[in-house]
């Protein structure tokens, strides 16, 4: 048991981030469905859709095709193909090429991103507009 | 340091591939092949034929585990499936059902 205990100790690596987040790395090729409740940080390839419940990072390198990216807050530095469906703010970084529709409670698109598709946005028109 | 952390509320349906080492801690369902190693960590749970380099597996695997190394079933693991690698070690207190090939 003792013995056990030690290779325990030695092959798990805990490192320092936290248990809820994931990171997918830039090697990493996925085809298939992603999703889950933490943040998650793309830095490779997804064929497919992302569901997740906190926030969602793409990476520079990241390439993404989906029909269906949701999240919280949403970055984007990388490619996206596909629609983005997010509940808080979406942000596009100067190297964010991104083909298919936004939608978030705030849109926010550097210079240097590039973009084709629709945006959609939920705000509170000030009350003066509002009346017409 | 692993570059590809799987975090324990992630949820993979699908194939994944990278070359580099993937840790674990959620779930993932259907394929996953990495150039190098493999962490299952406690907690986590893999419905998919594994193969990489060395492997490290403390949660819960069903499916074949290809490895080019070693596979060290730790202690709380739960394997069921074949496990074919050069190298394997079975600690006390490891669940294991299936068939080991070590290519002799």
């Amino acid at each position: 048991m003792a013995q056990a205990k030690t290779s325990a100790a030695r092959h798990v690596p805990r490192s320092s981030g936290s248990r809820d987040a994931g990171v997918l790395g830039t090697s990493v090729r996925i085809r298939g469905k992603i999703s889950g409740e933490g943040d998650l940080q793309i830095l490779g390839s997804v064929e497919g859709d992302v569901v997740v419940r906190g926030d969602l990072m793409i990476g520079e390198s990241a390439s993404i095709e989906s029909e269906n990216l949701e999240a919280q807050a949403v970055t984007i530095q990388g490619e996206v193909k596909g629609d983005v469906n997010a509940s808080g703010p979406v942000r596009l970084g100067r190297t964010a090429r991104v083909h298919g529709d936004l939608k978030g409670s705030e849109i926010s698109i550097e210079e240097g991103a590039q973009f084709a598709g629709r945006i959609e946005a939920d705000f509170e028109l000030p009350a003066s507009l509002g009346k017409r | 340091m692993a570059s590809t952390v799987i975090g324990a509320n992630i949820t993979i349906e699908g194939e994944v591939i990278a070359d580099e080492d993937v840790v674990v801690q959620g779930t993932v369902r259907g394929k996953l092949s990495a150039k190098d190693g493999v962490t299952v960590e406690s907690g986590a749970v893999v419905e998919a034929d594994v193969s990489g380099g060395p492997m490290t597996l403390a949660g819960q695997v069903t499916g074949n585990v290809t490895s080019t190394d070693r596979v060290e079933l730790q202690s709380g693991a739960r394997v069921v499936g074949n496990v074919k690698a050069a190298r394997i070690t079975i600690a006390d207190g490891a669940h294991f059902k299936g068939n080991v090939d070590m290519d002799v």
